[in-house]
């Protein structure tokens, strides 16, 4: 019930602001397969070794018009190789439960696309198969290079890698710029510029008769993944919520406070961001589509949605602000897996490679926004805004992940809450929140 | 204690009519009996009287002063209903308490006049039971109590008896009888019975389709029904009616009919010559109860076939068929006639009744 | 009149009491066949999908894993960890609150109305028709008004507390109003369905009774409180089961509108379970409280049965 308000979509990892449609298989692409039968006669079976294998497929939804897309895509790849894929678009606020149940079952989809934490939650429990042979192989040997051992070994866990890296997300800051004009401000690179033009530009437009304007706007709330948006800041800072071996909490560091305690002066201190949850993340989107919010951080995926709607000012993108120079991007990784019990694996692989290849990976990101994985993909198609975003993937630092990151991402996020609620110190709700974690980790 | 008049009353639910301009006055302390078959309106009188129901016309009167304005509690007016109406969740020391404790009575006052009422209707060992624990006639005997508790004016009953069966129906009969001679209270009593009618009324008040056809004395409701309807309605079986033609002058008349003739002379009929002249020419029927009826030799009066034996022990209903129709005749436990025997009917003329063709009897009182 | 004192030979009983009890179980064993067949659907599906599940979640409930990991046992661990939980004692707390704020708000709003329409025949159907409307509308409709209703900024219900000049209320972003905003979109959703239910209640009142009420001179409201009520006290402890079973289930509107925040204030059980078993794949966490929750919802209809069912009229 209630999905327009479930419009708040899960951020894990790359995935755009998109209503959840119920999961539903398309097989319009396995349906066009007669198209590969009348392909080139000449070369038998050892150019298409798969003629025939239906794969299954499960990936949550990027954009509403994925499903179409999929449809073209899919119908090329048949083409292309006589592999007939079934698409399953799994909906974000239902994907752990749905995962789940597909996993538990003796048939689950051969092929499925993960984020950094649920490959590991689903890969330690034996879901996915480790795909660290098949780069080695090769039939990989020409495209591995193209993929930096930074961006691999970031989804390696325990030694191995059960997803092959398919996008990097970023976070952009999105600004008015009409507005910074207006107060005579320029974009902010640290947190304290932030705070000065989010507040110059509040006092100019309640000047001009605009009381109800914003300067600064980030999800702080659970529900919207408040930890996400957060963990750069924590990165810039030069700490984590989490040991590099994944054992230890390291909640109550200065890091993870120093972070928190700025999030939540923007809020109960200074004034500059909206009582935390009274603007939900697609709230205020809306809000900053209105004109009523300086700046505002969200997922690159937006660019597009922008320019096609055509907002009623000049905007921009930037580099969400460091911390005493220091300015790092953080996002989680989208990942191609094969399950561990797919009776089709190498079909699976063949259609991983084909996923994972430039050409693919330039069609999908220009649409969608995110930065490629490997090097050789164009992700912005000449999009000078996409293509300052794929730039930040130099600075880039991802998910220290465990299978148990899904649990300890839980008492971050109710601390950082908690802290930006200003009703619970920061020192008190991350103390909580590290014994938590204590408790986590140990049990 | 109150007189109780209603004029004119007219109900309407919607297009349907069901009580139709009834005037009737009950006297202070009296028993009327309102009866008539289902549907007649009986029970639409009663709840008018109530208040349960808003009169689309017509005044009802208690005691003098116009009700019709007034809310059911403050007509002084208890009602007793046909299935007890008991409160189900309460004790019968509540039930009875809970008009009084409506009224605000203080407690010790409640306590007192619920002791009373429970004395009287022999209910002092059933105070704490609830509804559920109790037998048809105890239910019927709280319903009493809690009707007579408050002292009403008017006491309204609507078919109290009809939920018991036989054997109590006649006992709670005799008590109702008893507690009314005791406590003296105006009551109207709706049934469809007419043997309660007969033996509990002073006064009947016979109904038919929400017109009021008579009102009178139990015997004379009987003797001398006004019309067919009240003629046939009172009495078990019913008053036998024969269609005849009238023929004949001053001082002899004569009805004859298929089976034969019955003399008659105006005086023991209590019809006036002026009464027979208007309506000679219409198809009249006379109507003769069994009682007032003997077997003899053929030739006497009327005459026909026996077609039913009935032996109740007391008496035997014989039926004989006179021309097309059948005649009950009551008779003697000693009665030796046969099934297929002719007989001749003596009819005894100073009880027979001549009806006219819209039903009225010609009969001046 | 004489009594025969002797038998005769006619009326003489000819089984003898062993062939009598053969007879008798075997005409037993036979009366009990269709009852076998009556029964036997009901108990296949009873098995397959009640008691078959309830076994393996309670066998999952001392392991580790088992839906898409192996199984591992681990005794009593999820059962100490569950209940030593503060955020399930939160949502313990929160479902508790939202039940009796939102059981006593839907059943003294649905009583009164009914109550309301019961005595206003001419415009019962309509007010029928708009009650349940929040029933038959489709969610995303739903979720449209509600936006409509409780938005910061452009919400119906903001916009008049601004004109009166009053503050604005931050409907889901802070607690309690989180709580219990959700305890009112729960309320409106179920308000027409309990309406029509206290209606259907009230309707079946015996007129007689109302009528005796009315000549003992109650009115209205102490007949609807000393009469109607005491009637519907077993149609009223039916529905408060009913309720208690649905509510302690308070899940949906969570998942769509808070995730269980700010600050866990809508944190409910079945939210937590759910985090556990799918979010975090706790499943014997998960199914460890999914039990509890069974027991202490099983304990309540017993208590609400043998407490509040406790009566003497003979009313079931």
């Amino acid at each position: 019930m209630l999905g327009f308000m479930a419009a708040s979509v899960m951020v894990l990892g790359a995935c755009g602001g998109t209503d959840s449609d119920d999961a539903a298989t398309d097989d319009t692409a396995a349906s066009d397969t007669g198209s590969s039968d009348t392909g080139s006669s000449d070369t038998g079976s050892s150019d298409k070794p798969f003629e025939g294998v239906t794969l299954k497929f499960g990936k949550a939804p990027h954009g509403e018009d994925e499903k179409d897309n999929w449809n073209k895509w899919l119908g090329e790849f048949t083409e292309q190789t006589g592999i007939k894929v079934e698409l399953t678009q799994v909906p974000w606020d239902q994907l752990e439960a749905l995962y789940t149940a597909n996993f538990a079952s003796d048939e689950p989809y051969d092929v499925t696309y993960q984020t950094s934490a649920h490959l590991t939650l689903f890969g330690e429990q034996g879901s996915f198969e480790d795909l660290t042979g098949r780069i080695a192989g090769e039939d990989f040997a020409v495209d591995r290079p193209n993929f930096p051992d930074g961006v691999i070994n970031a989804s390696v866990y325990n030694g191995k890698l059960y997803g092959l890296p398919f996008v990097v997300g970023t976070t952009a800051m999105f600004v008015n710029k009409d507005m910074f004009t207006s107060a005579g401000v320029n974009i902010p690179s640290s947190g304290d510029e932030l705070i000065k033009a989010a507040k110059a530009i509040m006092k100019d437009q309640k000047a001009k008769g605009n009381k109800d304007v914003w300067g600064f706007y980030v999800p702080r709330t659970v529900a919207d993944y408040g930890w996400y948006w957060n963990l750069s800041d924590v990165h810039n800072r030069n700490g984590d919520f989490l040991s590099a071996d994944g054992k230890t909490a390291t909640m109550d560091s200065d890091a993870v406070k120093g972070a928190a305690q700025y999030a939540a002066d923007l809020i109960c201190k200074e004034k500059v961001q909206p009582e935390n949850g009274l603007y939900n993340r697609e709230a205020a989107i809306e809000l900053f589509k209105a004109g009523k919010l300086a700046m505002i951080q969200d997922e690159p995926s937006r660019v597009k949605t922008f320019k096609d709607e055509g907002l009623p000012f000049e905007w921009d993108i930037a580099m969400p602000v460091g911390y005493q120079g220091k300015a790092t991007q953080f996002a989680t990784t989208g990942h191609w897996t094969i399950s561990a019990k797919s009776k089709n694996a190498d079909a699976a692989w063949e259609f991983v490679k084909w996923l994972s290849s430039a050409e693919f990976n330039s069609t999908y990101n220009q649409r969608y926004g995110f930065v490629p994985a490997r090097l050789d993909a164009d992700a912005s198609g000449g999009d000078e805004m996409l293509a300052r975003n794929a730039s930040w993937v130099a600075v880039w630092d991802g998910l220290r992940t465990s299978p148990k990151v899904n649990q300890l991402l839980d008492p971050y996020g109710q601390a950082l809450e908690a802290a930006a609620s200003c009703k619970t110190s920061v020192d008190d709700a991350f103390a909580k929140a590290q014994k938590q974690a204590a408790e986590i980790l140990a049990g | 204690m109150a007189e109780v008049i209603i004029r004119q009353l007219t109900k309407s639910f919607g297009e349907n009519t069901v009580v139709k301009s009834v005037s009737l006055k009950v006297a202070d302390g009296e028993f009327l009996v309102l009866l008539g078959p289902s549907g007649c309106g009986k029970s639409t009188i009663l709840r008018l009287i109530a208040g349960l129901e808003e009169a689309t016309s017509g005044e009802i009167l208690i005691n003098g002063k116009i009700v019709n304005f007034v809310s059911p509690v403050n007509r002084n007016a208890a009602f007793v209903f046909q299935n007890y109406a008991l409160y189900p969740h309460m004790s019968v020391r509540k039930n009875i308490a809970f008009p009084l404790a409506t009224a605000g009575m203080p407690k010790p006052a409640i306590d007192e006049a619920v002791q009373d009422a429970a004395r009287i209707l022999e209910l002092s060992d059933l105070l704490e039971r609830l509804p559920s624990q109790l037998s048809g006639g105890q239910r019927q005997r709280v319903a009493l109590a809690r009707a007579i508790v408050r002292k009403p004016a008017v006491f309204l009953m609507d078919e109290p008896l009809s939920n018991l069966d036989a054997q109590l129906r006649q006992q709670t009969r005799l008590e109702l009888m008893d507690l009314h001679r005791r406590l003296g209270i105006t009551t109207i009593y709706v049934t469809h019975d007419q043997i309660e009618a007969m033996t509990m009324g002073q006064r009947i008040a016979i109904l038919k389709d929400g017109e009021l056809q008579q009102v009178a004395p139990p015997l004379e409701a009987y003797d001398q029904p006004a019309n067919i309807f009240v003629a046939r309605f009172m009495g078990a079986p019913p008053m036998n009616l024969i269609p005849v033609s009238v023929s004949g002058s001053e001082p002899t008349w004569s009805a004859t009919t298929q089976g034969g003739s019955i003399d008659f002379d105006l005086k023991s009929v209590g019809i006036t010559q002026a009464a027979i002249g208007a309506h000679m020419s219409e198809s009249l029927q006379i109507g003769i109860r069994p009682e007032h009826l003997s077997l003899g030799a053929v030739g006497t009066g009327l005459s026909g076939k026996v077609r039913f034996i009935e032996p109740t022990g007391s008496d035997t209903f014989v039926t004989v068929q006179v021309g097309e129709k059948n005649v009950v005749v009551r008779c003697g436990v000693n009665e030796t006639a046969k099934i297929g025997e002719s007989v001749g009917l003596a009819v005894n003329p100073a009880k027979m009744h001549l009806f006219s063709a819209d039903g009225w009897n010609l009969r001046t009182k | 009149m004489t009594t025969t004192s002797a038998t005769p030979e006619w009326a003489q009983l000819t089984m003898s009491p062993d062939e009598c009890a053969r007879e008798r179980s075997r005409f037993r064993r036979h009366a009990l066949k269709p009852i076998i067949g009556f029964l036997g659907p009901f108990l296949f599906l009873w098995t397959l999908f009640l008691a078959v599940p309830m076994g393996w979640a309670t066998w999952l409930s001392f392991n580790e894993g088992g839906l898409v990991s192996d199984a591992k046992f681990v005794g009593f661990k999820n059962w100490t960890t569950f209940l030593n939980n503060d955020e399930l004692r939160t949502a313990i707390k929160n479902t508790s609150v939202y039940v009796v704020v939102a059981i006593t708000v839907v059943f003294g709003l649905g009583l009164i109305l009914a109550a309301l329409l019961n005595n206003n025949k001419k415009s019962q159907n309509f007010f029928k028709v708009a009650l349940y409307f929040p029933l038959l509308i489709p969610p995303i409709m739903a979720g449209m008004i509600f936006f409509f209703l409780t938005h910061y900024d452009m919400g119906v219900i903001n916009l008049l507390l601004q004109t009166a000049g009053q503050d604005r209320v931050n409907f889901l972003g802070a607690n309690p109003n989180a709580l219990m905003t959700i305890a009112g979109l729960e309320v409106w959703r179920g308000l027409g369905f309990w309406v029509l239910f206290y209606l259907a209640g009230l309707q079946s009142v015996p007129t007689d009774l109302i009528d005796a009420g009315k000549i003992d001179g109650a009115r209205n409201t102490r007949r609807f409180l000393r009469i109607s009520l005491p009637t519907l006290r077993p149609l009223m402890l039916f529905a408060l089961v009913i309720a208690l079973i649905f509510n302690f289930q308070l899940f949906d509107s969570v998942q769509a509108l808070t995730k269980g925040g700010p600050t866990l204030g809508t944190t409910s059980i079945v939210w937590f379970i759910y985090k556990q078993l799918f979010t975090f794949q706790q499943s014997g966490v998960a199914y460890a409280t999914s039990l509890a929750l069974l027991l202490l919802v099983v304990a309540l209809t017993i208590f609400a049965y043998g407490f509040l069912g406790h009566r003497k009229d003979g009313l079931k």
